[in-house]
């Protein structure tokens, strides 16, 4: 190795061939290695997508576009939050996110923090058979590992089977071995992959809900594997490169009752769900994924009631208090220019309220409203929820919460915490 | 292949061990450093590349006379006969072919390439490196490229916390 020592350049030459994540890697290989990623500055970790930035959101039942409701001290802005760049006579509705892209109706994705974005090719019919189904949407990215994206159509039941004579109410579902649509940005075509099932299906297909939960169903991309929320509860986990899936119960064993909702998330543990039981006004679960001896399990993170949590602010008495993060609607949002500008890219969590374990609140007296789930800070132990009309962070390995400022919507749908990537090219010629 | 046509100018390579290789001027302008040298008027008799010994020059020529663009009456005829996709179909197997060497020449190929800023030979030979980078863990990229752990173990363990997502 004092060879390539001596040779600098081309080392680094070599090395800026690699992934960042592989770049990160050798960082720790030797001090030579290091000084040489340093030196010529082939990491550039501050425009990876590895920074919360704030949270997209779009309100449910309303033609609006999308907002960003963000962090006021970041050194970037991201200048059109409501995507009113983007050509699309259906309207900017978000259908699923993924490591900084945001794809959106009409197979269109988008950079938020560049301002680029593409449509792609229209996607082939649906197989022989198939017709009858709908598509769960997801995209799949990580800039840390490559430039490429996909963008992958997972079928998923609709009402009524009318045209299809191979499958009826009482089929498995999903189907022991299916086809499923992949775009693939390296090759700039959709493609047919065939998933072959290890284990139980998720039901039949009268036990899922068509329509149930439609804007909240996510699916997480963690370590080359896709979890999608299934319509029954179910997680699908997805290895493309394998072609296999497998069906995860949820943490329950099976399908939530109506008042209680599922959200699926990525943290930094891995894949989180969070179960909010509107029955019981604050009722909060924390569940995180985990895996042993081949076995899927789902272990209890964090059962609080929240109600306890809102006690502790004074939202009641305080008056219309805006900050401190802000909601950023387009490029002329007044409340963003004036915002002062620093160097802390990053929000400070810690400074938050701790919650005692003898903190409990009688919620029956409490007019709270809903609790809404608005994602997984992607890695720290935090979740964020809205209630009140306010924005709440809970970090529920410490127990803490903040308070992050008002949010006055009607009613949130699709929503994810947001993180920026500030490099790749999304386009064709990628 | 794109035979020696009279009319085509040619230009002398020396390597520091004293051989001589006469190329085609568009094979040896692969090279972006040579490119450079020929449009600012340096290469008038013979160009003497240093640092480079015969038998790895003599496989970058190679290398830059299958990657050379095929042109004028040549290229025309090849692209009426093969398909552009085939073409690189069948460059990709060649150059896998033309990467298979051991370690010591990988690496002098690397430093040719670099020194002669030929983008596609880096690539292909850094590739290897690369993957061995990508898919190992670190105690596997350190016995493959012999390379040293200099570090104290608290030092190690700093430099993973500045990005600690990479290791996730």
């Amino acid at each position: 190795m004092a060879l390539l020592a001596a040779h600098a350049d081309i080392l680094a030459c070599v090395l800026g061939h690699l992934a960042p994540r592989s770049l990160a890697v050798s960082r720790s290989v030797c001090k030579g290695w290091r000084a040489i990623v340093d030196d010529y500055r082939l990491l550039r970790t501050d425009l990876l997508p590895l920074s919360l930035h704030g949270i997209f959101f779009m309100e449910e039942f309303c033609p609006d576009p999308p907002k960003l409701f963000a962090n006021p001290l970041t050194k970037h802005r991201i200048d059109d939050a409501s995507l009113g760049y983007v050509k699309n006579d259906g309207g900017s509705f978000i259908e699923n996110h993924c490591n900084g892209l945001v794809l959106l109706w009409n197979h269109l994705v988008v950079n938020p923090a560049t301002r680029q974005w593409v449509r792609l090719p229209p996607p082939p019919p649906r197989c022989t058979g198939m017709e009858d189904f709908n598509d769960d949407v997801c995209l799949v990215y990580d800039p840390t590992v490559s430039p490429h994206y996909e963008v992958l159509l997972i079928p998923c039941v609709s009402y009524g089977l009318d045209s299809t004579t191979m499958f009826t109410e009482e089929s498995e579902w999903p189907p022991s071995a299916y086809a499923i649509q992949v775009f693939s940005s390296r090759t700039w075509r959709w493609e047919e992959r065939s998933l072959v099932r290890r284990g139980e299906a998720a039901g039949t297909i009268a036990d899922m809900e068509p329509y149930r939960d439609f804007v909240h169903r996510y699916a997480v991309y963690w370590k080359g594997a896709i979890y999608v929320h299934c319509q029954n509860d179910s997680i699908l986990r997805i290895i493309l490169s394998d072609g296999s899936y497998e069906v995860i119960k949820s943490p329950t064993g099976s399908k939530m009752e109506d008042s209680t909702n599922l959200h699926l998330g990525k943290s930094k543990k891995g894949v989180y769900c969070t179960l909010i039981y509107n029955d019981i006004w604050g009722g909060l679960q924390i569940w995180l994924l985990t895996e042993s001896c081949g076995k899927w399990e789902w272990v209890l993170k964090n059962d609080i009631n929240f109600a306890a949590a809102v006690a502790k602010f004074s939202w009641f008495s305080r008056d219309e208090n805006q900050g401190p993060w802000i909601l950023q609607k387009g490029d002329c949002d007044e409340n963003v220019k004036e915002a002062p500008v620093q160097d802390n890219y990053e929000w400070d969590f810690d400074n938050g309220i701790i919650l005692a374990a003898e903190d409990k609140v009688e919620s029956d007296d409490m007019n709270l409203g809903v609790l809404y789930f608005l994602g997984f800070h992607p890695y720290k132990e935090i979740v964020f929820l809205r209630t009140q009309a306010r924005v709440v962070a809970y970090d529920f390995s410490r127990l803490k919460v903040q308070d992050l400022g008002q949010l006055r919507v009607q009613c949130v749908g699709s929503v994810f915490p947001y993180t920026p990537c500030w490099t790749g090219d999304i386009s064709e010629k990628n | 292949m794109a035979t020696r046509e009279a009319g085509k100018k040619m230009i002398m390579l020396k390597s520091p061990d004293g051989m001589e290789f006469e190329v085609e001027e568009a094979v040896a302008m692969e090279s972006q450093t040579i490119r450079k040298m020929i449009e600012d008027d340096c290469a008038d008799t013979a160009i003497l590349i240093p640092n480079i010994n015969s038998k790895i020059l003599s496989r970058v020529i190679e290398y830059c006379n299958k990657h050379v663009p095929t042109t004028g009456a040549t290229g025309a005829a090849a692209s009426d006969t093969v398909a552009p996709a085939a073409l690189a179909e069948d460059l990709k197997i060649w150059d896998a072919e033309f990467i298979k060497v051991n370690r010591a020449t990988r690496f002098n190929l690397i430093q040719a390439a670099s020194y002669l800023n030929i983008k596609g030979l880096l690539d292909l030979t850094s590739q290897t490196t690369i993957d061995t980078i990508s898919d190992n863990s670190l105690e596997e990229i350190r016995s493959f490229l012999s390379t040293k752990n200099d570090y104290l173990p608290e030092e190690e363990q700093t430099i993973r916390r500045e990005n600690q997502w990479a290791f996730q």
